[in-house]
């Protein structure tokens, strides 16, 4: 693919399924936003007040998409993708254009600012913005705690069956000590990987090898990586009974941990 | 529903004051635009927004919309989104986003919000929502947040911004013109002789500065009245939030470029010296 062949257009009816799958490979790496389905998109973009077919620039060589962005109201661009397989060099002309004609866009519109929030590790795009004289500072955070803790252990590790060893199964009690939470959660989880991975809310009959004692804050915390094992020990927000399995217990932590870094797009802060 | 005595408290208040919570019915929007518009939280003036916001979003259900009326009107408003969310690879997860929290003053003080919370939590649960939360920074989370046992989730998104027009730099002008103008010989100096400072700075609207004794201000196009007429790049925008240092060199770096150009410095050498040692050492 040439530089000098990209050149920008603007959003046709249609465009909507090739955008929404090259969103999901230039952030296949990353978590945190609403996976983009056709609908979703529509919705959040074409539906949006204020956003209009001339706002959505796109950049694309022979029915293959290279990278779009869309500039919403106020100056705020609430998505940007680049197709993660180009060269830098593309990569750099595409961010190029692609932030030339929203800046245009956006001075034309009258807008007094532009923003655009993107993962930090995108350094060829990082190195664009700030030639553009663009200034840089840390984006939105999310704050949450986790709700049907049972259902979303039990997501969690059949999605990482393949990582577990086969000879591994230990029969876990989690014991929830009940917090600030407005909402009531089990008080006990027994979670068992054999034959198949079961997470069982407030079990009638309770037969477990390994006792967990901790909090829902304290568990989300270990699940989104905020806070290790032995931390969590250290503050007394975890006890493990018998402490000999505390390396049992490190294994299952390390199965629930996220591992994607998060990034929050524009169009998805609500 | 998890009560503890200061919601029991809060409940009985609302009671005797007959405020009560319940979900949105079609009818509510132009008072729930109204509750949000008096607090400060109206994306845009007209029902159209909110409706596209809320109730044509996807997957859209009338308790994601929750009400506090007393009478017959609503003196609060709770709203939330349920959505798929990515958490990490070939993962999705229901996640339950909550903003647009509002409560008109004379309804303040009641443990609304935390009584709407608990009611759209309970929906939440039953629905099998796997994560609550919203959209937040260290100060708002600490503040309102952490009470409710959630926890802070760091992300790598980076926010860049660029200053397109004057309007948001017209405040830190006159900001700026306070500082100065605390001290007396500056202002008794400015007050004579206002200094008005034409601006040539790259890709961005031509503007002039006016320094009176009243105060600093900053206006578009050029003033056909000047003493100076700078020439800039957007760059030393940037950097004068960037701190003292990194101006400094920035301001160095141009002069040396000649990307910072000042003329009319010896027309009016006379007037800008004596402003310079006032500056300096008189207060």
């Amino acid at each position: 693919m040439q530089k000098d062949t990209q050149t920008v257009r603007n959003y046709r009816e249609g465009d909507e399924e090739p955008i929404v799958v090259l969103w999901g490979r230039a952030y296949a790496s990353f978590a945190g936003y609403v996976p983009r389905t056709v609908e979703y998109w529509r919705w959040c973009i074409l539906e949006r007040p204020g956003v209009s077919n001339e706002d959505i620039f796109i950049i694309d060589e022979e029915d293959k998409f290279v990278a779009y962005c869309v500039l919403g109201p106020k100056g705020k661009v609430l998505e940007l993708a680049i197709e993660p397989n180009l060269t830098v060099k593309e990569k750099k002309n595409a961010a190029k254009l692609l932030i030339h004609a929203a800046e245009k866009r956006a001075i034309d519109r009258g807008d007094e600012s532009i923003k655009i929030e993107l993962p930090c590790t995108d350094i060829v795009t990082s190195e664009v913005l700030k030639k553009f004289d663009y200034r840089d500072t840390p984006g939105q955070m999310i704050h949450g705690v986790v709700m049907n803790i049972d259902t979303m252990i039990e997501k969690i590790l059949n999605s990482r069956k393949g990582e577990i060893a086969a000879n591994w199964f230990p029969v876990f009690l989690l014991v929830i000590n009940s917090d600030h939470a407005l909402f009531a959660s089990p008080n006990q989880l027994l979670i068992k990987f054999n034959p198949e991975i079961t997470v069982e809310p407030d079990p009638a009959f309770v037969t477990y090898d390994i006792k967990v004692t901790s909090d829902l804050t304290t568990l989300t915390k270990l699940i989104f990586r905020q806070i290790s094992v032995d931390d969590a020990l250290k503050k007394s927000c975890l006890s493990i009974s018998p402490f000999s399995e505390k390396n049992n217990c490190c294994v299952l932590f390390k199965l629930l941990a996220v591992s994607h870094p998060w990034y929050v797009p524009l169009a998805d802060v609500w | 529903m998890v009560k503890d005595n200061s919601m029991q408290n809060n409940t009985n208040l609302m009671k005797s004051k007959k405020i009560g919570i319940r979900g949105y019915v079609p009818g509510d929007e132009a008072q729930i635009v109204n509750v949000l518009d008096i607090c400060g939280l109206l994306d845009s003036p007209d029902k159209s927004f909110w409706h596209w916001k809320h109730t044509h979003r996807p997957g859209f259900m009338p308790w994601n919309v929750q009400v506090a009326q007393s009478d017959k009107k609503i003196t609060g408003c709770f709203h939330v989104a349920i959505l798929p969310i990515k958490i990490d690879e070939n993962i999705e997860i229901p996640f339950c986003f909550g903003g647009d929290f509002a409560v008109l003053p004379e309804s303040r003080g009641l443990g609304l919000p935390r009584e709407a919370m608990a009611s759209l939590d309970a929906y939440a649960v039953e629905k099998k929502v796997l994560f609550r939360g919203g959209f937040s920074n260290t100060d708002l989370f600490e503040k309102v947040y952490k009470q409710f046992g959630d926890v802070l989730i760091p992300t790598v998104t980076t926010e860049y911004s660029k200053i397109l027009g004057i309007r948001p730099l017209q405040r830190k002008v006159k900001e700026m013109g306070a500082k100065f103008l605390t001290r007396q010989a500056i202002k008794k100096a400015l007050f004579q002789t206002p200094l008005v400072v034409n601006l040539n700075i790259n890709n961005f609207p031509s503007c002039h500065l006016i320094c009176s004794g009243q105060g600093f201000s900053l206006d578009s196009g050029h003033s056909a009245d000047y003493h100076l007429l700078v020439s800039m790049p957007y760059r030393l925008l940037v950097d004068m939030t960037r701190g003292k240092r990194t101006l400094l060199k920035s301001v160095l770096i141009s002069a040396i470029n000649r990307s910072l150009r000042i003329r009319g410095i010896l027309k009016n050498l006379t007037w800008l010296s004596s402003l310079f040692w006032r500056t300096i050492f008189f207060h």
